[in-house]
């Protein structure tokens, strides 16, 4: 339950003013000291986002394992890791490009409450934390559209062979390759981010990360 | 700065590792609730009632068994079938049955020679005794309580083509001369329909008597499942315990992400901890840990052997849940990779023998019914010997 709350926390930075009025980075930036603010918030969209690409992704193939919940844990941290190195690197070296991630997520978020607020009204045990997962799931995706949609139809179409293919390969497990394909995307999009806001020049700070051996 | 996001990591990281923990502990009750289904409407009978040890899913639970009413037992076949002998086997049937939709006279008559005619039930020579482990049961009743709107109610379920009178579990029982112990899980729809209400749950059919019996609430997911089950009496002093399950098909999204998919995994631990405990006497928790890989069955084999069958709602025949069952329920019969339900192998049945080992599966005897009888599932069939 306390991922939930932290990405409860990233849904209300979303929907708070500051967001609206510009680039994410640049508004935490405004707030806090330079670009060094757009890194801790880079931090949290990418960890947050990044962890939820990996629970989506975990819940299909993890449930085939009898340690279903350990499978799920190390795909969610994994995730969450990956998505909080890059999340930092590219809010500390391009506040720009964070915050065109920030406002897909928080149209991301808005689209999967609307979604969520449906099911609501229709599906008889929806609750309001429903759509706020609904809200959840849609940040993810939406905080890197391109990655999780061409990640999706690389999934497809890899799942779509091997539905063809394999005789015990079902529709189910086509699904699975659907919500991997949408978290590796979505991933590798983010690793791309930093990678190409390292290459653009960053923003001069400096991350002090170092290796003593 | 970086500091600070090094505190925001590290406390990411400690809100993730915290997320997802789901125990399914079970315990002896809670005996101190008042629903209607711990009353039984057969004098002297009294169930055994287990139950998640947890708050929240005791408070969920709560909530949905003050909508139902009482257990039914009939523990006693009111027709005259004979004693089985040692060389006897007995069917078991899993079977859910869409709110009476499924045609159980028809299928009695078909699957298991048996003639439901309501005054003279016959079982055709060479067929054997017979327990119908069903699902989707429903009861009409006026006794079922009238309560608000505001409470829990699934919405009501009603079949395609019922058969003719569409008749309920109790006059299911009645009418072909069968034991019965019924179990509510939840109400059929808030309506009244004339003065009666309906609720549906688990329920056992049997052509031979029911003894010890067992209700055992499973942990909360999308609604309240209570699996019934009971013992029976073969040739020689043997005894076989079944058990009619019935797993939650879907969570909340909710609880699908905060618990990582685990729905039917952590109710069918409920089942084997429940199990566990009875077998042992034990009233406290925390045999299994949900979904780590860890498996406690309790003492295998048992005192008495178990069939546990039922619709487990599984997507895939590799699910955990049934993969946990299999651990736990080491004789069981194979998968035969047919579906049961759509293209989902949503059925199965499940068996481990007791340490004296005379109670045994029938190699390849199980096998699905492949007509669905009216019901939006297929049944499964197996059968069961005494070994000397």
């Amino acid at each position: 339950m306390g991922f939930f709350a932290l990405c409860l926390a990233v849904a209300c930075c979303l929907s708070s003013p500051a967001w609206a009025s510009g680039g994410a980075g640049a508004a935490l930036a405004q707030e806090t000291s330079g670009s060094a603010g757009a890194a801790i918030g880079g931090a949290t969209l990418g960890a947050a986002s990044g962890a939820m690409l990996g629970v989506t992704a975990s819940l299909i193939p993890c449930s085939k394992t009898l340690s279903q919940l350990t499978c799920a844990r190390a795909s969610t941290l994994s995730a969450g890791l990956i998505g909080l190195g890059s999340g930092t690197l590219v809010g500390a070296w391009d506040s720009g490009r964070l915050g065109s991630s920030a406002k897909g997520a928080a149209i991301g978020f808005g689209a999967g409450a609307a979604v969520g607020f449906v099911l609501k009204e229709v599906v008889r045990q929806y609750g309001w934390l429903d759509v706020l997962s609904t809200g959840a799931v849609g940040m993810s995706i939406g905080a890197q559209p391109e990655g999780a949609a061409l990640g999706l139809g690389a999934g497809l179409f890899v799942g779509s062979v091997l539905w063809l293919a394999v005789p015990s390969y079902g529709l189910f497990d086509l699904a699975a390759a659907g919500l991997i394909g949408v978290a590796a995307g979505g991933l590798a999009a983010w690793v791309v981010d930093a990678v190409e806001a390292n290459s653009s020049g960053g923003s001069g700070v400096t991350i002090p990360f170092s290796f003593r051996i | 700065m970086m500091r600070a996001a090094g505190v925001c990591a590290a406390g990411f990281m400690a809100l993730l590792s915290a997320a997802c923990a789901t125990s399914a502990g079970m315990q002896l009750g809670p005996a101190d609730r008042g629903c209607p289904d711990r009353a039984v409407a057969a004098p002297g009978a009294a169930i055994t009632w287990y139950g998640p040890a947890g708050p929240s899913d005791g408070k969920s639970n709560e909530r949905w068994c003050e909508t139902v009413g009482s257990s039914v037992l009939e523990p006693l076949p009111s027709a005259s079938f004979p004693s089985p002998g040692p060389a006897d086997s007995l069917a078991v049937v899993a079977w859910n049955i869409l709110i009476g939709g499924g045609n159980v006279p028809l299928f009695l008559e078909e699957v298991l020679g048996y003639d439901c005619h309501p005054t003279s039930p016959e079982l055709e020579a060479g067929f054997s005794h017979f327990v119908l482990l069903i699902q989707e049961a429903h009861r009409r009743s006026e006794a079922i309580p009238d309560v608000p709107e505001t409470f829990k109610f699934p919405p009501r379920i009603v079949p395609e083509s019922p058969p003719e009178g569409w008749p309920d579990i109790v006059e299911l029982a009645r009418d072909c001369g069968l034991a019965l112990f019924y179990v509510p899980s939840a109400r059929n729809g808030p309506q009244t329909i004339g003065d009666e209400r309906e609720d549906k749950g688990n329920a056992i059919l049997s052509t031979l008597p029911l003894m010890d019996l067992l209700a055992i609430e499973l942990p909360f997911e999308a609604g309240r499942k209570v699996v019934a089950a009971a013992t029976i009496a073969g040739a020689s002093g043997t005894r076989l315990r079944v058990a009619s399950v019935h797993l939650d098909v879907a969570s909340t999204l909710y609880r699908t992400l905060t618990t990582a998919n685990t729905a039917r995994l952590r109710q069918a631990v409920g089942l084997i901890e429940a199990l566990a405990l009875i077998e042992t006497g034990g009233v406290t928790s925390g045999i299994v840990s949900v979904g780590s890989g860890e498996t406690a069955c309790g003492a295998l084999p048992g005192t008495i052997a178990t069939v546990a069958a039922g619709d487990f709602n599984t997507w895939s025949a590799g699910e955990s849940a049934v993969d946990q069952m299999r651990v736990c329920f080491p004789d069981s019969p194979p998968w035969d990779g047919t579906p049961t339900y759509g293209s989902f192998p949503t059925d199965f049945i499940f068996f481990r023998h007791a340490e004296d080992g005379r109670v045994t599966y029938m190699d390849g005897s199980q096998r699905r019914i492949e007509k669905r009888y009216g019901s939006d599932h297929q049944a499964r069939i197996a059968w069961f010997g005494v070994s000397e």
